[in-house]
């Protein structure tokens, strides 16, 4: 077996995955905190990538416009929460799953094709420079481009910013709180409908930022959120619900190396079977009771 | 017209769709989202079939059925016991990745599809125009629509829905839910297969694109918008969202490409506005309510007619010898109980003899619910053994308990709050006919028989404890203390010789309470053994002939009830008092 391919494979695991850990670390928050199954998550995902496509487009930096793609779908997944699943979880308490799902569903189906109408009715695919792309040479044989090199430094740290404030900052500490005991939160008197909106906003600035990232690697595309949002749900499953941002993170990059190392026995375009693979013998795991994580959401359903 | 006839096509096909996601949404709570998959593995099936075989078109549909049925179950089955969540994840995974693994088989066609299938040929002629296809589809779908009625609207149908509410409490009654959820579960796969051919049939061609994820949601939009639980609102949800495509290039005048953008854009909001502002649906559930005079052939029976000839299998108790205890049913010897770092029950051994009430008291975190869960195999042990006349337990499951004829109820209650009172105690029963799979459709005059006399038993059985069994709404709409009732007629319905009563008269007072207390002495005096949880001493010193004191897990003493209750230290532990 050449090591240097492995290596090269393994490194660019590791890119994949970091960038999955980002985008499984929202989600994590998403479903354990504020119980929601956000399927539109995908939506957040295209838009900030059309938007940053679009005014790379129009002549914009790229940073710049990946930071307002970022924002975009910062913004509409605030928007979300606040305006769509908050009162639905108020009206339907426990038997919200269902009707947030549904709407979840009407958004991503509906944000997704109203994306194409307006702006990829012509051209399905929008590119976007993000950096000049250029090869480095690493030692051993290995190589990576600028892109790669930004992709790993920027997700890298936004991983490691979610690790620590949500173990060591304020922030984290009351995510803490809401997550295993709202009810006792409300008593010290912090807000768990805002700490909702709060984890909304950061973890579609997060799934922007992959959206962003992916817009730039390959394109702009419509359907474009779906494969991610599926990883960015197994990771947030596989991690369990009481799972701290490290593990999360620890998945997903484990993830995305097993999903570009398989892609030495296996087409790269199949390569999410081996995460269904995964997924299936942990759901038949759980289901005859040798992994025994209690998510709150699975206690509380 | 042929235009509109080929729409009113494809509303008939995904009717069927629609129908059978109904059915596992609407009633058996299985939120799956793996329509587009189901309908691949029969659509692809079917293909295969006609291309290899050169079968007739109906054979080749029925073995796609069959193939897509047992692919869906066998990939999803396994997970069906999980939380909702997980079922969702499971299912949403399997339709992007059949896609995928579509495009990725060149013996599948690939992207293009498998082409140059047969046209079919149903009844002797071949299917040239949409009109000639309007008869089949028809029929197809009427015959899809009463498999689907039969299983929904049947003893089989209310045992999914009392698991949709609380599979717990299913299998305190003694069923296990899981067989008949897997059955409909495969059946409804099945039935997505045959329209997933029919799609391909209709099309001529076997692609991905008839199976994408858009066509899940599509299929899920049609169920949300015709109402949950509804199956007319299913068949108006698929017309309505296939019409959307034509009326928006026919009224509206659009471009053919702008429409098929639109329609999602549409159906998409349709579903936001319909969960916010009419979440049951455009048609809302309507269902045939089980009633007494079902049983009896006119109205219910009067309380003085309802005295329950049934009193289950307790046997007679024998005179006692003054100071001589009978003999004991229950025995628990040393069983131990950890969650984590928390040991809930440690060493604790106490018996339950026959025809005895023994309470169970301590203070709270004492452990006493957690007793309840162990002995009635909610919970497995560490340690310690359970025997249950003799027979070693332990390991058993809940319902395998509770057919042995130890029942418990709950603090929570746990009625199944979408069924009536009546449905509540019928759940109760023995084994009914009418929730096994083959003689649910095989001998329904057997069924329907048993149905009558279970229907007569669960309402003498609420009228006894003061419910009129005449009452329809459903039972999460009564005040607690008739939900109480509710729970504790389907406790003593199931025809158990041993009760364990979780806290029976927490949130009741005065005379409902006092009614209890008198319908507990009743069943003791007709020999049942009761095993009570109980925070009320006045009802304990009533009751109990024997109690256990517990602490931290374990008996720390036990005896006569008015003697523990005398024991200062007893009490100062029970009350903080001294």
């Amino acid at each position: 077996m050449d090591l240097t391919l492995i290596g090269q494979l393994v490194l660019n695991g590791l890119i994949t995955g970091v960038q999955l850990a980002v985008l499984g670390l929202g989600m994590s928050l998403i479903l354990n905190v504020a119980q929601r199954f956000h399927f539109a998550y995908s939506l957040t995902i295209t838009l900030a990538a059309f938007v940053a496509a679009l005014l790379g487009q129009a002549g914009v930096p790229g940073p710049v416009a990946a930071i307002a793609g970022v924002v975009a779908a910062a913004v509409l997944g605030g928007l979300i929460e606040l305006v769509l699943y908050r009162p639905l979880a108020r009206r339907s308490g426990e038997a919200a799953l269902l009707p947030i799902f549904v709407t979840a569903l009407g958004l991503a189906i509906g944000g997704q094709s109203l994306i194409q109408f307006v702006w990829a009715r012509e051209a399905t695919s929008i590119a976007f420079e993000l950096v000049p792309v250029t090869i480095i040479a690493l030692p051993f044989g290995l190589r990576m481009t600028t892109f790669d090199l930004t992709a790993l430094i920027v997700f890298g740290l936004v991983a490691a910013a979610g690790v620590v404030a949500l173990r060591y900052t304020r922030f984290g500490q009351i995510v803490r709180g809401v997550r295993v005991n709202p009810s006792m939160a409300k008593v010290v008197g912090i807000r768990p409908e805002s700490v909702f909106v709060a984890i909304f906003v950061v973890a579609s600035a997060g799934s922007g930022l992959y959206g962003v990232f992916a817009a730039a690697r390959y394109s702009a595309t419509p359907s474009m959120g779906y494969d991610p949002m599926f990883s960015a749900f197994v990771i947030a499953f596989l991690a369990g619900a009481t799972a701290p941002g490290l593990r999360v993170v620890i998945v997903g990059l484990t993830l995305g190396i097993v999903q570009v190392v398989s892609a030495l026995v296996i087409p790269s375009n199949l390569t999410n079977i081996v995460i269904f693979g995964l997924l299936f013998v942990y759901l038949l795991l759980k289901g005859s009771g040798v992994i025994r994580l209690t998510p709150v959401m699975a206690a509380r359903s | 017209m042929e235009f509109w006839i080929g729409y009113l096509d494809q509303a008939l096909i995904f009717a069927m769709f629609a129908v059978s996601l109904n059915v596992l949404i609407g009633y058996a709570g299985i939120f799956s989202i793996g329509s587009a998959a189901f309908g691949a593995f029969g659509g692809y099936s079917t293909a295969l079939v006609l291309l290899g075989q050169g079968m007739p078109a109906l054979p080749a549909l029925l073995i796609g059925a069959v193939i897509g049925g047992a692919a869906s179950l066998l990939i999803s089955g396994p997970i069906l016991k999980l939380s909702a969540e997980y079922v969702m994840l499971m299912t949403l995974s399997l339709s992007i990745l059949t896609v995928t693994v579509i495009v990725a088989s060149p013996q599948l066609g690939s992207q293009q599809g498998l082409i140059g299938l047969p046209l079919p040929n149903f009844g002797g002629s071949d299917l040239l125009l949409p009109s000639d296809y309007v008869p089949w589809l028809a029929i197809f779908l009427a015959v899809a629509v009463a498999i689907c009625w039969i299983i929904a609207e049947s003893p089989l149908g209310r045992l999914l829905r009392a698991a949709k509410d609380d599979t717990v409490a299913v299998r305190s009654l003694g069923k296990n839910p899981l067989g008949v959820q897997l059955f409909t579960f495969g059946v409804m796969a099945a039935i997505t297969a045959f329209a997933g051919g029919l799609l391909v049939l209709y099309n001529g061609i076997a692609a991905p694109s008839l199976f994408s994820l858009d066509q899940t949601m599509l299929v899920f939009a049609m169920v949300i918008v015709g109402g949950t639980a509804s199956l007319p609102g299913s068949i108006v949800g698929a017309i309505l969202i296939v019409a959307v495509s034509p009326v928006l290039q026919q009224v509206l005048k659009l471009r053919p490409e702008d429409s098929a953008l639109i329609r999602p854009v549409v159906f998409g909001l349709l579903l936001i506005l319909i969960m916010r502002f009419r979440p049951v649906g455009l048609i809302p559930e309507r269902r045939r309510v089980l009633r007494p005079r079902d049983a009896t052939g006119k109205g219910g029976p009067s309380a003085e007619e309802a005295r329950p000839t049934h009193t289950g299998d307790a046997a007679e108790v024998a005179p006692r010898k003054s100071g001589e205890r009978p003999e004991p049913v229950v025995v628990i010897e040393g069983i131990d109980k950890s969650f984590g770092g928390v040991h809930a029950v440690r060493d604790l051994s106490l018996q339950l003899r026959r025809g005895e009430i023994t309470a169970l008291v301590g203070p709270n975190g004492a452990g006493k619910s957690t007793v309840f869960n162990l002995i009635t195999g909610e919970l497995r042990p560490d340690a310690g053994v359970v025997h249950l006349g003799g027979t070693d337990i332990t390991r058993w499951t809940p319902e395998r308990v509770a057919r042995a004829g130890m029942v418990r109820s709950f603090q929570d209650l746990r009625v199944f709050g979408s069924l009536t009172p009546l449905e509540n105690v019928v759940m109760a029963g023995r084994p009914h006919a009418g929730e096994n799979p083959a003689l649910l459709f095989f001998a329904p005059l057997r069924w329907r028989r048993q149905e009558r006399e279970f229907a007569k038993t669960a309402a003498e059985w609420l009228t006894f404890v003061g419910l009129d069994p005449e009452i329809r709404t459903a039972t999460s709409a009564l005040s607690f203390a008739q939900q109480k009732q509710v729970a504790f007629a389907r406790v003593l319905a199931t025809g158990a010789e041993i009760f364990l009563l979780d806290e029976p008269l927490s949130g009741i007072e005065g005379s409902a309470a006092e009614e209890l207390l008198a319908l507990i002495e009743r069943m003791r005096d007709l020999g049942h053994t009761i095993c009570i949880v109980e925070h009320s001493i006045q009802a304990i010193s009533r009751l109990a002939d024997w109690g256990y004191f517990m602490e931290n897990g374990t008996v720390t003493a036990e005896g006569r009830i008015h003697d523990l209750l005398a024991d200062t230290r007893l009490a100062e532990a029970y009350f903080g008092i001294s």
